[in-house]
């Protein structure tokens, strides 16, 4: 009795386990692969050139070092049978970027991962923000970088538009662009000028009391510059290899049409 | 052990057995949380879906006021669905199928909104109108990534509660039910057809 009852359950799960073979292997014949993460910028078919991608590729790098700011390129030829939104929450899962709240000091670290995906064949274009950049880069934002690439887009100039995209990202963040990579933009004039006008109220303010206090507070005025040790001190090899940080999406982001 | 009767000392192995192996003692509370923090995150987009209707409707009757209507179904819509906020512990099919209908209806009232839009030229170039639009967008996207992941984590839950050896230590102990999945809303409107009116 006991035997026999164990091998139609065997039997049994054993269908069942074919039949969820036949079904997944039905479902990947549809889904696109997922780009091994090989580099900052993955240019499937070559809309870029490989001077631009090396050059770019490093200076991403360095800013991932520096900023903990995990930029991705990734430029398709086609997306299967999937939207673009689903594919680039798939690949911005599988990827993580941008750094695991547990490997940098502070959570406003963490999570800072971008991703830039293009699909040639479908035309479609969609910036994936991290949950650590949602504050910064809103959907809004994503969709106004969208619309200032989307000429150089029409035009074929594809290295051009990343370099608006990291332009206006970088400027975003408050991160200084290195000139060599990203032109950089004409500041406002009159937002300038306040921001002078500002500074100079704070010297003629912080003069004003320095000499006001001068007998009694100059002692404290000596420990500046105690605590923080700048980035660098966590142990990560910089300059190195580019692989997933430990960040997580949200879904944030825009995406459109070229 | 020598000294133990033989039927407890099967009783004595199997129990260090189920502890040793992955009986759920964790793994079950670790899914519970995990359903609870996805679910917070579904509720948490929805709420920024019906924040943002507001303006938009403020918007489109600037151009388009004699769609009464369709702008009244829509906030119409919109407080039946703020009515519905239900806690992660409390849900079940009915309250599931309560929240989905509500929120169902909101969509569905917002892709008419949409459409209507679609006549209005000057509304459609409006700046405000197509930011409101973009992160309207946006937030459609953010709800379904939500709600794909609270698909998943029910789905891992749901297997450790009725799945041996797990569910071995969840009658014994947790006692914890099944939790609702999400399913798609309206699947008879769904189904039919789309009527085409020229």
């Amino acid at each position: 009795m006991k035997t026999c009852k164990k091998i139609t359950l065997n039997t049994f799960t054993f269908c069942h386990l074919i039949l969820l073979l036949v079904i997944l292997q039905v479902f990947n014949l549809n889904a696109r692969e997922i780009p091994k993460m090989s580099s900052p910028i993955i240019d499937e078919i070559n809309l870029t050139s490989p001077s631009f991608q090396s050059k770019y590729s490093s200076y991403l790098k360095e800013i991932f070092d520096k900023h903990h700011l995990q930029i991705q390129i990734l430029l398709l030829d086609n997306l299967g049978d999937e939207s673009i939104e689903s594919f680039s929450i798939k690949v911005a899962d599988s990827y993580k970027l941008g750094r695991h709240k547990n490997e940098v000091k502070g959570i406003e670290q963490a999570d800072k991962g971008l991703l830039f995906l293009l699909s040639l064949k479908e035309k479609k274009m969609r910036i994936e923000v991290g949950r650590g950049l949602e504050g910064d880069i809103t959907d809004l934002f994503s969709k106004r970088i969208l619309d200032q690439m989307r000429p150089a887009l029409k035009n074929g100039q594809y290295e051009k538009a990343i370099t608006i995209f990291l332009g206006s990202v970088l400027q975003k963040l408050n991160i200084e662009a290195d000139p060599k990579y990203v032109k950089p933009k004409k500041r406002n004039s009159t937002q300038s000028l306040l921001v002078y006008f500002i500074i100079f109220i704070f010297m003629m303010l912080y003069l004003i009391f320095n000499i006001l206090l001068r007998p009694s507070r100059l002692n404290s005025y000596g420990h500046y510059g105690g605590g923080y040790g700048g980035f660098g001190g966590s142990g990560h090899s910089s300059g190195g290899g580019w692989s997933s940080g430990g960040g997580s999406f949200g879904g944030g982001g825009a995406s459109s049409d070229f | 052990m020598k000294f133990l009767p033989p039927t407890f000392r099967l009783m004595f192995i199997l129990t260090t057995l189920l502890a040793l192996t992955s009986c759920g003692m964790q793994s079950i509370p670790t899914a519970y949380n995990e359903v609870d923090a996805t679910w917070a995150e579904v509720l948490n987009q929805y709420k920024r879906r019906s924040d943002l209707i507001p303006n938009l409707v403020n918007v489109v009757k600037g151009y388009a006021s004699h769609e009464k209507e369709t702008l009244e179904s829509v906030i119409k819509a919109r407080s039946e669905a703020t009515k519905i906020n239900i806690d992660a512990s409390k849900l079940d099919e009915n309250s599931m199928k309560q929240f989905q209908k509500a929120q169902g209806g909101l969509s569905q009232a917002l892709s008419k909104l949409m459409v209507v839009s679609e006549k209005y030229p000057d509304l459609k170039a409006d700046q405000n109108f197509r930011d409101l639009q973009a992160q309207l967008e946006g937030t459609e996207n953010r709800i379904t990534v939500a709600r794909n992941r609270y698909i998943e984590s029910i789905k891992s839950f749901n297997n450790l509660v009725t799945v041996p050896p797990t569910s071995w230590y969840n009658s014994l102990f947790l006692q914890h039910a099944k939790k609702p999945q999400f399913t798609v809303e309206n699947l008879e409107e769904v189904q039919k057809a789309p009527e085409v009116k020229f």
